[in-house]
């Protein structure tokens, strides 16, 4: 039976009710803008922050902490100003320690600064490390004690540490994660869904 | 209500279902240093992670404080950074 015109292009019925409304590829892109904007709210600060300015040697004494909720999450901003520190052979390393109230030591992080300079074929150069940051998640609400010692090798350093601790409302990664995975998906079902349309726009631009 | 809008529908509620369960992790900060940890009855800790493989650019983390390298007070100093420069 020849096939006419009309037949060939107009899509049967039933072809037309197995296709969704609209393609999986745009509600798929629709769920990943979702979560990006999702992550892009949890990533705000909740509340004030706490800051605590120590000596260069750090405090063997520690700051009191309340934590308001479970699961609660933050952000620490380390700063010591290297300037006094002798370049490219001086060190100052940090240590932050989260404690209970009875000083039991529950996990730390640290980091350090320094100063580098030097010439080379380009000319002159310089380079510091001021500062470094931790996202930390306490899993349990309370009272916690923040513990802060530090070490260095120069002489007569002396430039006071800045701990500035911020509360985030959650934790963006996980709606990071999925919105990456949701628009690759949505750009591989776009491509799959529509394979002829796009050879034949490659076409088109390969013909100039 | 034609299969395509049914097979819609069940994609949409598939989404749902996991935008709740990302929701879960990311209101109990996963990813981050200290995840997942727990105080028991006779006062130890156990379960703090160190952060996940998706969070970069954090410090060094140290969660056993006997052990730690590079620490204050740990058994072994890493110190300086010039060497990280040009």
């Amino acid at each position: 039976m020849p096939i006419t015109h009309e037949g060939y292009v107009k899509p049967k019925k039933e072809a037309n009710a197995s296709k969704p409304p609209i393609g999986y590829g745009l509600v798929l892109m629709g769920f990943s803008i979702i979560c990006f904007a999702t992550a892009f709210v949890f990533s705000f600060d909740d509340g004030k922050p706490l800051t605590i300015q120590a000596p260069a040697e750090g405090n063997p004494v520690g700051y009191p902490f309340n934590v308001p909720e479970d699961h609660s999450v933050y952000l620490a901003t380390v700063a010591q100003h290297p300037g006094g520190l002798p370049s490219n052979s001086g060190w100052s390393d940090i240590e932050i320690e989260i404690m209970d109230k009875n000083e039991t030591s529950i996990f730390s992080f640290g980091g350090d600064v320094w100063q580098a300079s030097g010439r080379d074929s380009d000319g002159a150069w310089s380079e510091a490390k001021s500062n470094f940051k931790m996202k930390f998640t306490v899993p349990e609400k309370g009272d916690y004690l923040i513990g802060l010692t530090a070490e260095n090798n120069a002489p007569n350093y002396n430039a006071p540490i800045k701990v500035t601790i911020q509360r985030k409302a959650a934790s963006p990664l996980p709606f990071m994660l999925a919105g990456i995975c949701a628009f690759i998906a949505a750009v591989i079902i776009g491509y799959i869904t529509n394979m002829d349309a796009v050879k034949e726009t490659l076409a088109a631009m390969a013909d100039g | 209500m034609t299969r395509g809008t049914v097979k819609l529908i069940i994609v949409c509620g598939i989404l749902v279902v996991g935008y709740g369960v990302v929701y879960s992790y990311s209101v109990r900060g996963w990813g981050y240093a200290g995840y997942g940890g727990r105080r028991h009855d006779n006062g130890m800790y156990s379960g703090y992670r160190s952060p996940s493989i998706f969070y970069w650019g954090g410090a060094s983390y140290y969660g056993n404080p006997s052990v730690r390298t590079g620490s204050v007070s740990g058994s072994g100093r890493s110190g300086a950074g010039p060497g990280a420069g040009k």
